[in-house]
């Protein structure tokens, strides 16, 4: 089962981070803007409360916890309830498919990834955007890890391993951005190419099946 | 759900084919109901607007 237990306990804690930390939400928002296009057709999984489908406009969100979707609802989105490994979706139906905080949760990192490139159209792309392992917030999420109510039963990923994994799962990795920085303890929320130094990582992959065809 | 959303779903188990039932709705959402998979004889509920497809 996917780990909503939290979730459904905490969603208002959870949906109040993004009120303490509206310097770090809008630059994990600003990170993922540019790399889709407004007039694309997506999916949201682990769409959570919608904070991050609404001001992207992501089409469809879907969430295994009922208490998550019944906020996103409300903030107007399309929703349902799904687990990632499972995704009720015809083949070849989204542009793109987002992943925000997501593959943390996720049961099987392996079939959520493939799950997602089956739901995508030929030229279709995947958006994975994370906590990085190795980053600074990486490491003080893990050593916190027990003693927090959403992190305690969370699978962190370095860059490296996310990279590996839509590799494995088909994908061709096309661009990596990575943002909420830190110096001399305060949060920059800039945008730079590749990984390795924010905190935040986004990863584009194209579906990239050439062999298929159209 | 909006019904029209009905042309992209599956059943999240054999991805076959769902059949909507409407309870209840308003304009095109379908506030009630259910999505039915013929091959898995499994009916998946919609309350309160939302299809809830988890895997049974």
């Amino acid at each position: 089962m996917p780990r909503i237990e939290p979730f459904e306990r905490y969603s208002r804690e959870y949906d109040e981070w993004f009120v303490r930390n509206r310097e770090v939400y809008q630059a994990e928002v600003n990170v993922i803007k540019p790399l889709i296009l407004p007039k694309e057709f997506g999916l949201e999984v682990g769409v959570g409360t919608g904070r991050f489908a609404v001001p992207l406009n992501v089409n469809i969100g879907v969430d295994p916890s009922k208490k998550m979707v019944d906020v996103a609802k409300e903030r107007g989105l399309e929703v349902l309830l799904a687990v990632a490994e499972k995704l009720p979706f015809k083949n070849n139906v989204f542009d793109f498919v987002l992943m925000v905080t997501t593959i943390c949760f996720v049961d099987d990192l392996f079939e959520s990834l493939r799950e997602a490139y089956r739901v995508l159209k030929t030229k279709g792309f995947i958006v994975v955007g994370f906590v990085d392992r190795e980053s600074r917030l990486g490491k003080q999420y893990m050593s916190k890890k027990e003693k927090s109510r959403f992190y305690s039963s969370a699978i962190f990923y370095s860059t490296d391993d996310v990279i590996v994994f839509l590799k494995k799962s088909g994908f061709k990795v096309d661009v990596i951005k990575q943002t909420v920085f830190f110096s001399e303890e305060k949060m920059v929320g800039n945008v730079k190419d590749g990984y390795g130094e924010g905190s935040f990582v986004v990863i584009k992959a194209s579906k990239d099946n050439v062999e298929e065809g159209e | 759900m909006k019904k029209d959303l009905l042309d992209i779903l599956c059943c999240p188990t054999c991805k076959g084919e769902l059949e909507l039932s409407v309870e209840s709705e308003n304009g095109d959402e379908v506030v009630k109901g259910t999505l039915f998979c013929r091959k898995c004889n499994v009916s998946y509920p919609i309350r309160e607007g939302i299809p809830e497809l988890l895997p049974k």
